[in-house]
């Protein structure tokens, strides 16, 4: 359980669409939107809260359902920091001056 | 008087009915994210990088007023994404009107002259335009020519009809004292009721930190926009606030004076860190652990953070806290930032008693709440929430 509640960190710190792999057979693919590692009112067990595609309600699965996690969207931020807009700012100002 | 004396009343009775009621933690000002989708994409924004069927997402009326009606705050803060595409923005402000909120609809106003027919003028609602600074700079900022242009004209025009209008503007390193307060003269010439500032949220273990300020330098940065004001200049802010980004009041800060509220839930603890969602603002409240934050706690997330969202909320309940609080928030609002002195090493500019009788500590701790009179509930459309930071570190 270790690895996975790793990944389930990652997975909500992730800003794309991730696969849920369930022990049920299901395979379950959305957005991350919260986890809970020590359970809530609405759910005493540790759990993960995912929006799904083409549905409006939260869709929660327990820990304990999860076998796999995969991070099969894109990444929506890779690319976006302030650092690297900031860097690509330089490079055009760089290549203005030379022409 | 940089905001109407309705507002101030409005919010010195609230926080003084907590006070008297004896209320840990209560919000001032909400921040209502209806959706994510915005029409601009401005460097370092971590607000709106989200898969597509993220981004169609959007708060109904319904779960907005629900919202607003459990929170309780006065002041409902509308940032986004931008909260001008969501297609019901007219009957959400008007179900705010209703219940009587001050409502600051932050927006970039790339749409705002063209939708100014789907609001009327009241004084519960204000647009908190994002300017970033003059054309060159704000330009910079949002990633795209002309806007300072497009922004400016609606703001003319909002003006014009009748409409209350503030900017809210986010500093980041590198800003120059200089520029801003041209712009402050440049914001102040075409008639803005008032300006909103606050530094860019700053994460130690963000690999970008060189471009968001340190406490020292974000406090060296303000004392040089700010030590010498103008008198025509109206900030809708507390000036208390001011005095705290200046260096000259410390402060903790009170996440829970701002809460915010999502597609995704009540976030915990703040507007700024994303670190879960539940489901109530009791929850909320009740459930976060809440020493885990702030300037003291020693996370690392809020070594350098001096965001409004976090203490200008502490700023008004020292106005309102305390006697101290309040003779110098009056002192300030007279006299302006020149009366005030620097720090005197307790971290305090002086010492005060609480309105309820009981002296207040000097190293700051006896801060507990909220949010301003003048209310920096403008968002900016530059912070950066964690996930943000952590991207910005994968990437």
């Amino acid at each position: 359980m270790g690895d996975l509640s790793t990944d389930i960190e990652k997975a909500f710190d992730y800003r794309g669409d991730i696969t849920l792999a369930l022990k049920d057979g299901r395979a379950i693919v959305g957005f991350m939107s919260n986890r809970e590692p020590k359970g809530a009112v609405r759910c005493r067990d540790p759990f993960v809260e995912m929006m799904v595609a083409g549905s409006d309600e939260k869709q929660l699965f327990k820990y304990s359902e999860i076998t796999k996690i995969e991070f099969t969207g894109e990444d929506t931020a890779a690319g976006k920091s302030w650092e690297e807009w900031m860097a690509k700012e330089e490079a055009k100002k760089k290549n203005a001056i030379k022409t | 008087m940089p905001v109407p004396i309705s507002q101030a009343w409005t919010v010195a009775s609230y926080v003084l009915g907590h006070k008297i009621k004896g209320t840990k933690r209560y919000p001032l000002v909400l921040m209502l994210e209806p959706l994510f989708r915005c029409n601009l994409e401005c460097a370092g924004c971590g607000k709106i990088q989200y898969p597509e069927h993220i981004l169609k997402r959007r708060l109904s009326p319904e779960q907005i007023f629900k919202a607003v009606d459990e929170c309780g705050a006065p002041m409902v803060s509308i940032p986004g994404g931008e909260p001008l595409i969501h297609p019901e923005i007219k009957e959400i402000v008007e179900g705010l009107v209703e219940r009587k909120k001050y409502i600051y609809l932050c927006t970039n106003a790339i749409l705002l002259k063209r939708k100014l027919d789907l609001f009327t003028p009241s004084k519960y609602l204000t647009f908190s335009v994002h300017m970033d600074g003059l054309k060159e700079e704000h330009d910079h900022a949002v990633c795209r020519d002309g806007i300072y242009d497009v922004a400016t004209e609606a703001i003319r025009e909002a003006i014009k009809r009748g409409f209350r209008v503030t900017t809210n503007t986010t500093l980041f390193e590198g800003a120059d004292p200089v520029r801003v307060r041209a712009f402050f003269d440049e914001m102040t010439r075409i008639g803005v009721e008032g300006m909103m500032m606050s530094p860019g949220y700053s994460y130690s273990h963000a690999p970008d930190q060189q471009h968001f300020l340190q406490r020292s330098r974000t406090q060296d940065l303000f004392s040089k926009i700010l030590s010498n004001p103008k008198k025509e200049w109206a900030f809708n802010q507390s000036p208390l606030f001011l005095e705290f980004l200046m260096g000259r009041q410390d402060y903790e800060c009170t996440p829970w004076g701002n809460p915010t509220y999502n597609i995704f839930g009540w976030q915990k603890p703040c507007y700024l860190l994303g670190e879960g969602y539940v489901s109530s603002f009791k929850e909320l409240i009740e459930e976060t652990e809440w020493d885990n934050y702030g300037h003291r706690s020693g996370n690392p997330k809020c070594a350098n953070c001096m965001v409004h969202c976090g203490y200008e909320a502490t700023a008004v309940d020292d106005t309102f806290g305390t006697w101290n609080g309040f003779a110098r928030t009056v002192k300030l609002t007279l006299l302006g930032f020149g009366a005030s002195k620097p720090l005197n090493g307790n971290g305090h500019a002086n010492g005060g008693v609480h309105l309820n009788g009981s002296r207040e500590s000097t190293n700051g701790h006896h801060v507990k709440s909220e949010a301003p009179v003048g209310c920096g509930s403008g968002c900016s459309h530059h912070h950066h929430d964690e996930k943000e930071h952590e991207h910005a570190g994968k990437n």
